[in-house]
């Protein structure tokens, strides 16, 4: 019950950044910042979803049914290694054809950590 | 040799963990593949790969955590630039100079930038990264600092 409640808060956040990075894509205005939206879909979204998923198979892992869990990792890592460098690809390869990465709107008076 | 034994060795536990049917049957046909690939591999790029120890791995786990909540921290604020009515950005390019120096603590440098929401790496050449920022005040050091310890003097 308490697991399930867990997972499903995990599950629901992760949803929920998901939802965020896309509204990113939407919002932002080309296509060097929409990588910055789509990232928060692969980074938080993706792992709090994995995290909820990981919560779910508990109760199998104290039964000795364990080998869930390790591929959810398994994915994990993956993904964590594999969207950076999708992400870097396109961007290089959107940089070397000559797009723009001054064009867009900008805020002077704007603040923000990174 | 030995670096082909170690490569055997993570394929074989992959394998195990991957099938989790432990009959002889699939566990003979998992030594006999793991063995093939690890011969395989080791006559392609004895030379090219990138050269790492324990230690680096070690290392490379302790700054695991940091990077994973400084993850989180840049998506909290990038969510929050992204939702704010007036999408209070300001895109811009920067050269910032890059502290790892082998192949290996260039990657991991360039990846973790990427991976952080908000900073995106373009280009790295002649010890400095390209880096595409959402917003004003990346703060780079630091990671910088610490991908150079993980890289450590090997």
């Amino acid at each position: 019950m308490v697991l399930d409640i867990v997972s499903w808060a995990l599950l629901v956040g992760g949803g929920l950044f998901c939802i965020i990075g896309g509204v990113g894509i939407i919002r932002l205005p080309d296509f060097y910042t929409r990588t910055h939206g789509a990232s928060i879909t692969d980074t938080l979204g993706a792992g709090l979803m994995l995290a909820g998923l990981g919560v779910q198979t508990l109760p199998h892992f104290l039964d000795g049914d364990w080998l869930i869990l390790v591929k959810l990792l398994a994915i994990t890592i993956f993904l964590f290694i594999t969207s950076p460098t999708s992400g870097h690809a396109l961007v290089k390869a959107a940089y070397a054809r000559g797009v723009r990465w001054d064009q867009a709107k900008t805020d002077p008076d704007a603040k923000g950590k990174e | 040799m030995s670096r082909a034994l170690v490569t055997f060795v993570v394929l074989f536990v992959t394998w195990l963990l991957w099938s989790g049917v432990y009959e002889p049957l699939t566990i003979g046909l998992g030594v006999l593949s793991c063995a093939f690939v690890a011969w395989f591999s080791d006559r392609i790029d004895s030379e090219s790969s990138p050269k790492t120890d324990l230690g680096f791995w070690i290392r490379l786990l302790i700054y695991l955590p940091w990077l994973l909540k400084e993850i989180v921290i840049a998506n909290l604020e990038i969510a929050r630039v992204i939702c704010a009515p007036s999408l209070p950005i300001s895109p811009q390019l920067l050269q910032v100079p890059s502290g790892p120096k082998t192949p290996m603590g260039q990657a991991l440098y360039a990846n973790s930038i990427t991976l952080t929401p908000g900073t995106i790496t373009l280009d790295l050449r002649d010890g400095t990264v390209l880096v595409h920022a959402l917003c004003k005040g990346s703060s780079q050091g630091e990671m910088d600092r610490r991908c150079c310890a993980v890289e450590g003097t090997s």
